[in-house]
Parts: C-alpha cells; structure tokens; sequence
C-alpha cells in the first residue's frame, strides 16, 4: 500500500511541477528556518552543559544591594574560596580569574589575548578533552600553561606543542610558561572558556583585595545539597565582611549579598536574553506553521484533482481508513523530500547565519547532538499535522457522486472558508513580523545614531594605557607623545569610558534622603576630547587648586573634598531648578562632606540605551593614574591611519607591553548595541522568510483557485465584464484575507513591541508609520503574487473559458 | 444586424490544426428568430460564440450594426456583450457560489446603473421567466428547467438587442424544454432578434429561419414560409 502510495505522489509531484516545486520549497524553506532556529535555541539553552557533570556546578554570585540602583554584579574576591572551605569542610571549589588585557608574546610580534589563572581542580569542574597532557597534572606545576589545539597551531606551528615555551604579559610583569597540555577545540557556547589557562598565583589566596572577573565555582551532589549550603552564606558574608566594611547599624549581610548560581543558569541569567531566545524560538514554530499552511491548503485545494483517483481506489475496495493512510504517507514522504532540501539549505545558511549572528552553529549528524532524530520526530510530526486534514478531506469523498459528476469537488464552501482563515493566520504571523522587524530595526538605527551627549565618532580609546606593565613616566611620556601625532585633535584621560561596562557608584546620605551617583574620573582633556556641552559655570582647571586631587589623602579629602562637575541630571536630583543654581553650591552628600560645583554639563551617556541617565558626579586628578585610559579624538575618517600612529609611538614608548585600541563606536556596539544589532538581523531574515513563505502559498493557491474559477470567469466575461473587471474581483478577493490579517496583526505586534522598547531609557516612538508600512509591503507583495495569475485567466477568451471542464 | 463575410475559425494546438468554419456568409436581420442545425462539431456553437464575440475569427468580417468587431479590442466587446448581447447556454453556466438572484443581477453587474434599477429589472427579469420565489435558492437546488430559466433571466435582465441560445433546451425534458422554447418566442415578439443553435427539428421549426450547416460550412438557409 506505502508502495502504491508513494508511486502516486512520485507521479503527481512530476506530472505537476509547479505545485511539486512550491509544496515542496515552500516546505523546505519553513523547515529550514525552524532548523535553524532550533539549533540556535539548543545553542543557547546548552551554553555551559555541554560537558560531564555540569549541571552538579553552582557559581557563587556576590551582589552589592545598594537602595535606589538595581542590585550590581560585583566580582568574587579569589580569598573567599579559602575561607569557604575552612568554614565548610569538605567543600569542592574552584576558581577562575579572566585576564583579558594580557599580551601574549610570540617571538618578537605581541598579540593581546585573553588568559585565565585557575586552580587545578578547574578541570576537574571542567573535564575539556585533551589532545596532548593531562590538563589537570599541567596546572599542578607553577610553569604549566594549557592551550587550545587552535591557539597552538597558531602560536607555534603544526609540530607538537608540548614542552614549549609562551611569554605572557599581564599584572605588569612578564612570565615564561611550558605548555604541559592542549585541549582539543572547545564548543562556541562556554561562558567560562579561554585560549590559554595557566595556575593560579598562590598568593592569590590571602591577597584581600577583589581582583575583577573572579567565578568562583562550587560543586555539589544534587540542587538540595546547594540549596541547603545557601542558607549559611549570610552568615558567612558576617564572619568575613567585605574589605572597608563599616556600619553602626547594618550587617554585612544586609549588603552585600552572596547567592547560588546553576552554571546552566548563567548564561541566559538576564530575562531580556531569555526573551530573546523564546522569541527567535517561536518564529521559527511560526515560520513553520506557516509552511504547514501551505501544505494544507494547496493539498485540499487540489482535493478536486485527487477525487477521481480516491473514488477509483474506493470502487476497487480502499477503505477510508486506508485512503486516510495513504494521504499520510503522502505528506510525511513530502515532509521527509523538503526535509532533506531544508537541510541542505540550513548547511549552506549557516556560515552566513554564524557571521552575522555572533555564534557558532553547527549541525552534526551523528554523536549526542546529531539532528538525524530531532529531524526524524519533525518529519513525522509535520508529516502528521500537513496530512490529516486533506487525508480527512480526500478520503470522504463518496465515489458515486464523484463518478457521475462532471465538475469536481473542491472541499466545498467549508474548504474555502479554511483556506482563507489560514491565509489570514498566515500573513497575520507575516505582518506582525514585519511590523517587529521594522521597530527592531529603527531602534537598533536608532541606538546606533542617537546624541549621546557627545560626539561618537572619531574617538580613539587607547585601552591599554590602563596596562599593568606602564610606570606614571611612560604614561605622562604617551600622552605627550600621542598629543603631537598628526590627526589627533584632542587626548583625554579618564577613568571611565563609554561603553567600557565599569561603573562607579557612590551612595550617599543627606539627612532625610538618599542619593545615589555615578562618579567619573577624570583627568586632563577629558571634557574637551568628549566634546561635552558646558550649560553652566567652568569646567575644571590645573591652575584651581581645589579642582585637582592628585597627592590629596584620603583623610584630607574627607575634610576638604575637591571641586566637582555634576550632569543635568545631577543637578536636578540635587534640587535645583536650572542648572546655574548649583554653581558654587555645596553639594550635601554627606554631614561631612559638601563639594562644591564648579560646573554643570549637558547628560552625556557613558551606560546602555537601556537604563536611564543616572546622576553624575566628574572628579579631577591632573596626574595620569595608573587605572585611567586615554582616549584620542580624530576626524572619523583618519582612525585607522591614526591608530596605526598611535600603535607606532606605543612601541616606541612601551615596547614590552601589546598596545590595545578599540574605538568608542566599536566598544560601545560591542556593550550595547551587538547583540540588538545580530537579533534584529536573525528576526529580519525570520521575518522575510516568513513573508516569502506565505507568498509561495499564496501564489499556490491563487494559480489552483483561479484555475478553478476559470469557467465562471468566462460566464462574467460573456457577460460584459472587462478584463480590468475581472482583474479587480480575483485580486480583491485574494487580497481580502491579507487585509483582514492586519485586524490580527497591528494589536499583537503593538502590544509585543511595545513591551520590547520598554525595556529601553533611549527609545524611539512606536509610530503607526511601521503598522502602515508593514501593511502596505504585505498588500504590495501579495497583490504581486496573484496578478500573473489573475492576469493571465482575465485575459483569457470566454469561449475557450466556457469549454473548460 | 449582423452581417458575416467569409468568416472562418482555426484551432491550433501544439500539433494539430482543424478547421472549425469555413468562409461563413451570413446576414441576420433585426427582430429575426435564426436556428442554426447539424451534426455535432459542425461549427455550431463556434459560430454561436463568434457571434456573441466570445471567440474571434481567424479571418473575415463581422460587422453588428455596422460596426466591425472582428478587430475591436477587448475592452469594447466587453462593452458590446454587456449592453447590447444576452447568452443562454445548454449547460446553463450558472455559478454555483452565487444565489438565483445574484446570479440574474450578473448581467447587470458591469453596468453602471443606480442599484435600486438594477433590484426592479432583477425582480421583473425573474418575474418574467417565473422564478422570483426561488431567488435565495443556489443553482444545484433548482430542477434544470429552472435553472435554465434562471439563466434566461440573466440574459434578458439588460434588455439585448441580440439573444444568443446555445442548445437551451438540450439538457431539459419536453415540458421544460417547451416552456423555454414559449419563453424565447415571447422575447422575440417583443423585438429581440434570437440566434439559437439546436439539435430539435419541432424547436427550430418554431424559429423564422432555420440555418443548417455541416463541416464548418453553411449548407441552406431557409426561410420559414410566413
């Protein structure tokens, strides 16, 4: 029977090639949209359980709770193992220091890398394959460095790497290392993976201060075991306060705040990026439903063609239940046809989805993670869903009255009716999309081109200036030197740049309330160099001694605070009216300390588009400390010339340390805009996809329901209609289910996006312009679709019409 | 009215080539009843449908009231079928999604017409050929003398000066078919020129003229003696 089955469906896909090829592509493209938003859903659900015993890891996360900011992430100080592991005895831990300004030496050419300092039992939390060593027994050695196959490769050519030498340079100093392992290549969805690890400095457990980017990482048997571990953290956090802690009336634990963290769970922590992922996730279903659609409603609409046969197979002794089987057959061997083509479209894809979505996808056939059974299930699924309906439909057909009539059944008025509902489902999905793609488009436009109080482009920021490797002469001799480089207009110090993720955050109380701000440190040519718009008062200047606070004590700063420099945000969280009402004002931060304003500046926005400006306070040091980074300003279209400069007076001055650069457009992308930018980009191609999918179903439809149509065409013409009468009633009848899809569509994709700037400070308006535009693209490309169809049959002779049977 | 000279029709497909008219020479006069006869495939319905300009020669002439609409674009037949021409077929040609009465206002459909005209011609159209009491009935649920009378109505509801009748009667029993036939003979004593194409010798006995043709060509055209 399956035989004879899947005969007839060879025969009808080749005796009719149109409706074989937009079945069967339209299929495939649905399909290979939903495989590949599959594996980017499972890329980024798997981030970090890839391997054996992951999902026995908790990460320790220490959150400052500060009144009036969202709670802040803040870094793991290394000691804190030790001492949970005197508390707790028996505690499985380690630990994991990210160095990302390192520079890794290679002969006599510098590259700057990431390197991360981790115990030994680092890689019993993490058991990453090795190709040579034993990564664990490596780290055991204070020298032992273990690499990835690709670093080595790189680094040292194709021979084997073990026992060679690598030269890094981070925490100012150089070291010599041996490669005592290699790693075999490492899944793109690690949180925590690094080219090079090497063994974590001893002293590092009793140094107090918190190094940045420390995890540190504990195990356990099961959830309840770390459950229960959780419940001791506070008082843990009050046997060990944090260094400088000091309160009359609160603990330690009423601050800072110590949690466990699921490694699985650390990836996709913030609900934004969940959201994301569920997002991408239901276009993909919805891309495929809409390909689903297709298949039914050209199935049943070509129920007609299929009648005789069915009657034929009925009179010869075919039960329904058997005609029911067979039309399944049919559906899942088309599924299994367009899923062989979506898999051969999603390989192709790929490389292009990777590169323009910043991840690593790719699709393996046999191991663990092979597609062959998700892929098999989807086929059955899909098979199953696209074929009940027409099998119910074709199999009801009553051989008689199919035999003795000369016109064939279409499903019948019911039939129709579905066919347009699901068109109107289908581009209710298609215009929504468009709807969303279009808001995500301008906002990430937006995001991109929107003042921020300053001047974005042609700013240079030398990030390695803040090296551990410079002394305060090689910096005062850089910034010298940089001044003087053809095409740098202006060089500017400060702590803080835009888009660099660092925060400064200074609570204080005053009286009755709180306020909270950001601090920037700054140095000299700051405010020049960002171009920052002055509103009231002076900017701050060597020759004011209350401005600087270089060689001031911490003591003496605590009595006679210096000068400061507050935004318009500041100033009106500070109470006054208009900006001039805080020059040479106190600002009453504390009973003790009351710096005074010297200057008010326009808000310039150092932090994401997401959250609002907060209040700023500008501090000034007139000497180039050593955490500051300079940053270069230049016409936009001179930075690579002048960063090559820039590199070439580096070398000169600091040969021992890779100099770093990245511009503040880049550094900001990368922190906000990047991943808005690779969503809208995957959410844009899902969007298109989806439209060009229910265009195919549709133009498959309009080609079989006008070939249905075409006698009573000729009955209208014979009648005196025109061929521009008829072209009007086919294509406002095929329109009428795209417009009644918008009725559907504006009211999702209003509530969805609105929902979606919210989470945006710095938003554009959600104006009906992208409910028309998408509308009028959906009508205009719809309208496109049919017109061959309805233009060809219009045109046609009523006579010949007439004869049509 | 209609005057034809030397009309003739070819069908091509990818192979074969047949000659469906012949150097037709035909000359019908306003108020006239014609019946054309023959054998089936001798060109009948092919000249019915070159007359009713739903099909055009492949040469000749064809000149209605003076007019030659041979070479008439599209536009100005469709204006011609719709003011000045009414179809009845043997196979009725209703459409099957619309009711008796939207079926009958299709003819005036592509008029411009104020709509309550249009609802008074419907209803008088239907009232005339009695069918008015099925007019929210669709065409399957109507015997085939009704529907054809439902066809008539459509015809007739844009007042043509031209009546073309494919077979009428061909799919209808006697009683049917002579009712159709009293019907067609009302029309033309109030002035309407009928052309009809038919298979019964009583029917075309009923018309003024009777035209026989055979392969394509006219044999005799003979005029009933008064």
């Amino acid at each position: 029977m399956a035989g004879s089955a899947l005969l007839t469906l060879y025969r009808s896909l080749t005796r009719h090639r149109l409706y074989a090829i937009l079945n069967i592509g339209g299929l495939a493209l649905g399909l290979a949209v939903f495989l590949v938003l599959f594996l980017y859903v499972r890329y980024e659900h798997d981030y970090d359980r890839m391997l054996p015993g992951a999902d026995r890891i908790w990460t320790i996360n220490s959150a400052y709770d500060i009144p009036g900011f969202p709670a802040v992430n803040i870094s793991t100080p290394q000691a804190m193992l030790g001492q949970l592991q005197a508390d707790f005895r028996g505690l499985e831990g380690a630990r994991l220091t990210m160095i990302d300004d390192a520079t890794v030496k290679n002969g006599n050419a510098l590259t700057s890398g990431i390197v991360a300092e981790v115990d030994p039992a680092y890689f019993d939390f993490f058991p990453f394959p090795a190709v040579a060593g034993d990564p664990r027994a490596a780290l055991a050695r204070p020298d032992g460095a273990v690499i990835t196959q690709g670093l080595a490769t790189r680094l040292l050519g194709e021979g084997p790497a073990l026992g060679k030498t690598i030269t890094l340079i981070f925490g100012g100093a150089a070291h010599d290392y041996q490669v005592a392992a290699v790693l075999k290549p490492m899944p793109g969805n690690m949180t925590y993976a690094s080219p090079i690890y090497v063994p974590m400095p001893a002293a590092a457990d009793t140094a107090g201060t918190p190094s940045p980017y420390t995890t540190l990482f504990l195990r356990f048997a099961d959830a309840a075991a770390a459950h229960g571990f959780e419940q001791h953290l506070p008082a843990f956090v009050d046997r060990h306060p944090p260094d400088g802690f000091s309160s009359d009336s609160k603990k330690p634990s009423d601050f800072l705040k110590l949690t466990l963290l699921p490694l699985a769970a650390v990836h996709l922590i913030e609900p934004r990026d969940r959201a994301v992922v569920a997002t991408l996730g239901l276009v993909g279903l919805l891309v495929l439903l809409i390909a689903i659609v297709n298949y039914v409603n050209l199935a049943t609409a070509r129920a007609g063609l299929r009648a005789r046969e069915v009657a034929l197979r009925k009179v010869l002794g075919g039960t329904r239940a058997s005609l029911v089987a067979q039309f399944l057959v049919e559906a899942i061997a088309t599924v299994a046809l367009a899923a062989l083509i979506a898999l051969a479209i999603a390989e192709l894809a790929l490389p292009f989805v990777n590169t323009i979505g910043g991840i690593s996808l790719s699709i393996d056939y046999l191991g663990g993670h092979s597609i062959l059974i998700p892929l098999a299930v989807m086929i059955l699924l899909v098979g199953g869903m696209a074929g009940l309906y027409p099998a119910a439909v074709l199999s009801h057909f009553r051989p008689a009255s199919v035999l003795a009539s000369a016109r064939s059944p279409s499903g019948g008025k019911a039939g129709a009716r579905l066919r347009q509902a699901l068109v109107v489902l289908q581009f209710a999905i298609a215009i929504a999309f468009m709807i969303g793609t279009g808001v995500l488009v301008a906002q990430t436009a937006h995001m991109r081109d929107a003042d921020l109080g300053f001047r974005r482009d042609g700013l240079i920021a030398v990030s390695s200036f803040s090296a551990d490797g410079l002394d305060g002469a090689q910096r005062a001799e850089l910034v010298h030197a940089f001044a003087g480089v053809p095409g740098v207009a202006d060089i500017g110090l400060s702590r803080q740049t835009p888009g660099d993720g660092s925060i400064n955050i200074l609570s204080y109380q005053n009286n009755d309330h709180k306020i909270t701000v950001q601090q920037v440190q700054t140095g000299p040519g700051f405010f020049q160099t960002f171009g920052a718009h002055l509103l009231a008062g002076r900017l701050f200047d060597a020759r004011h001694a209350g401005d600087d606070a270089f060689g001031v004590t911490p003591d003496d700063l605590a009595k006679h605070p210096r000068n400061i420099v507050i935004n318009a945000t500041a100033a009106k969280a500070l109470g006054f009216a208009r900006p001039a009402d805080a020059i040479g004002k106190d600002a009453p931060f504390t009973q003790s300390v009351h710096p005074l304003i010297i200057g008010v500046i326009a808000d310039m926005r150092f932090a994401s588009p997401r959250e609002p400006i907060q209040p700023t306070v500008y501090q000034y040091d007139s000497r180039a400390t050593d955490n500051m980074i300079a940053t270069v300003r230049t016409a936009p279209a001179d930075v690579p010339a002048v960063t090559r400069r820039l590199a070439a007076v580096w070398r000169r001055i600091v040969p021992e340390v890779a100099f770093q650069s990245i511009t503040i457009n880049q550094q900001l992308y990368r922190q906000f805009y990047q991943n808005d930018a690779q969503r809208s980009r995957l959410f844009t191609i899902g969007a298109v996809l989806a439209v060009l999918i229910g265009c195919i179903g549709l133009y498959g439809l309009a080609s079989f329901d006008t070939a249905r149509r075409i006698k009573e065409i000729g009955i209208r013409k014979t009648l005196g209609a025109s061929t521009r009468d008829i072209m009007r009633l086919l294509i406002g009848q095929f329109l009428r289910p795209v417009i009644l899809a918008n009725l559907i569509a504006w009211p999702i994709a209003w509530f969805a996006m609105r929902k979606w700037l919210s989470a945006f400070d710095d938003r554009i308006a959600l104006s009906p312009l992208y409910f028309l535009a998408a509308t009028l693209i959906a009508v205009a490309i719809a309208a496109a679709t049919v017109f061959g169809q309805a233009w060809r049959v219009a045109r046609a002779e009523p006579a010949r019409a007439l004869r049509y049977e | 009215m209609i005057h034809l000279e030397r009309i003739s029709r070819l069908f091509r497909s990818d192979e074969v080539e047949t000659t469906a008219l012949t150097d037709i020479d035909l000359t019908v006069e306003a108020g006239e009843f014609v019946a054309i006869m023959g054998p089936s495939g001798c060109g009948k319905s092919t000249l019915l449908n070159i007359l009713g300009t739903i099909d055009r020669p492949t040469d000749g002439r064809y000149l209605f009231e003076g007019d030659d609409v041979a070479k008439e674009p599209e536009p100005e037949l469709a204006r011609l079928r719709r003011d000045r021409l009414g179809f009845v077929f043997q196979s009725f040609n209703l459409i099957d999604e619309l009711t008796i009465g939207e079926n009958v206002a299709l003819g005036l459909a592509y008029r411009n017409m104020p709509s309550k005209e249009k609802r008074e011609r419907v209803d008088a159209a239907m009232d005339r050929v009695g069918i008015a009491h099925r007019r929210n009935h669709h065409p399957h649920q109507l015997s085939g003398g009704q529907q054809q009378r439902a066809a008539i109505a459509r015809a007739i509801v844009g007042s043509p000066k031209l009546i073309l009748a494919d077979e009428p009667t061909g799919n209808l029993d006697t009683e049917n078919g002579a009712q159709v036939m009293e019907i067609l003979t009302e029309l033309n004593a109030e002035g309407a020129t009928i052309i009809m194409v038919t298979h019964s010798p009583a029917h075309a006995d009923i018309a003024k003229r009777t035209v026989h043709m055979l392969d394509g060509r006219i044999l005799t055209s003979a005029r009933r003696a008064a």
